[in-house]
């Protein structure tokens, strides 16, 4: 009996001891994959930073008429770059648009995409390098993260 | 006071264009990355440009009051203009440089849009056919004087 009860002894603290190991190696893997997130986090917070700078533009902001972004435009890129922050997809800048809206652009070498939230709700997005065309697409409700996965497959071919 | 090349002075429409006549904008350094020009820096139609004929690429950064003293100038041909735009419905539009002199500025000129079956009428297409002409025309763009910081 007592040979029984000091095996499962062994046993539980062996449990233990590897369930200890395990959170131990689960803290160090979150704390590294927060460590190698961390510039994205801080590039992104540039990002948002930018996006709220936009706030502050007024009509003509580019001196030809256009209109500065307006709570839609703007409220939809923020979302929108959450989504690529879950995902860990650094665009390469956000600027208003001259059509009234706002772009978040991804640029690789020659190749170039950007989402464009325009004030009229409408979202476009495209994609081209210096040998392709642009390829236009309406960007429906519900299908942004289709949007991102093709953007992302555009720079990975 | 404008330079006096600019002013108007009752001068008359001028709608010949040749192909390699060279068109001018003044941009934002925001709309730049590595000498590429983000689409969105174009409104479409009616984009506002300079023509080569009748200004210089600093003239486009001409103000009173210096607002754009940092500003840059983009120039494209005539030519990197798409002439036909088609929307996903299949309607045809032309695009072409008409100059609209202002008396301050006689080389103002902009990028117009017509039905191709209904010429002499302005139109403006869908905004993916914009987008699609927005982007058309960025790769046809070059830095002519760098914005700076």
């Amino acid at each position: 009996l007592l040979a029984g009860i000091a095996s499962e002894a062994i046993t539980r603290r062996e449990e233990v001891e590897r369930q200890n190991r395990l959170d131990y190696f689960g803290d160090q893997l979150a704390a590294f994959n927060y460590f190698m997130r961390l510039p994205l986090i801080a590039t992104f917070g540039e990002v948002n930073r930018k996006l709220q700078e936009m706030r502050t533009l007024v009509r003509d902001w580019n001196s030809y008429g256009a209109e500065s972004p307006n709570e839609t435009s703007l409220n939809r890129a923020a979302q929108t770059l959450t989504q690529l922050q879950d995902r860990l997809f650094v665009p390469t800048k956000i600027v208003p648009s001259s059509e009234g809206g706002v772009a978040i652009c991804f640029i690789q070498g020659d190749r170039y995409a950007d989402i464009e939230f325009l004030n009229t709700g409408e979202n476009l997005a495209v994609t081209y390098s210096e040998a392709e065309e642009p390829n236009v697409w309406s960007i429906e409700d519900g299908m942004m993260e289709l949007t991102i996965d093709r953007i992302q497959r555009h720079f990975i071919r | 006071m404008p330079p006096e090349h600019l002013l108007r002075n009752g001068r008359p429409e001028d709608q010949a264009f040749d192909a390699d006549e060279l068109l001018y904008r003044r941009y934002i350094r925001e709309h730049l990355h590595n000498d590429k020009i983000v689409d969105a820096h174009f409104d479409f139609p009616r984009t506002s440009v300079n023509r080569g004929k009748y200004s210089q690429p600093e003239d486009v950064l001409f103000s009173e009051n210096g607002q754009f003293e940092r500003w840059g100038v983009l120039e494209f041909p005539v030519s990197g203009i798409p002439a036909i735009l088609q929307d996903a419905q299949g309607e045809r539009f032309v695009c072409f440089p008409a100059h609209a002199p202002l008396d301050s500025n006689y080389g103002h000129t902009e990028i117009a849009c017509e039905r191709e079956r209904q010429r002499g009428e302005p139109a403006i297409p869908g905004p993916a056919a914009r987008k699609k002409f927005r982007a058309m025309l960025s790769k046809q763009v070059r830095v002519r004087i760098p914005a700076t910081d």
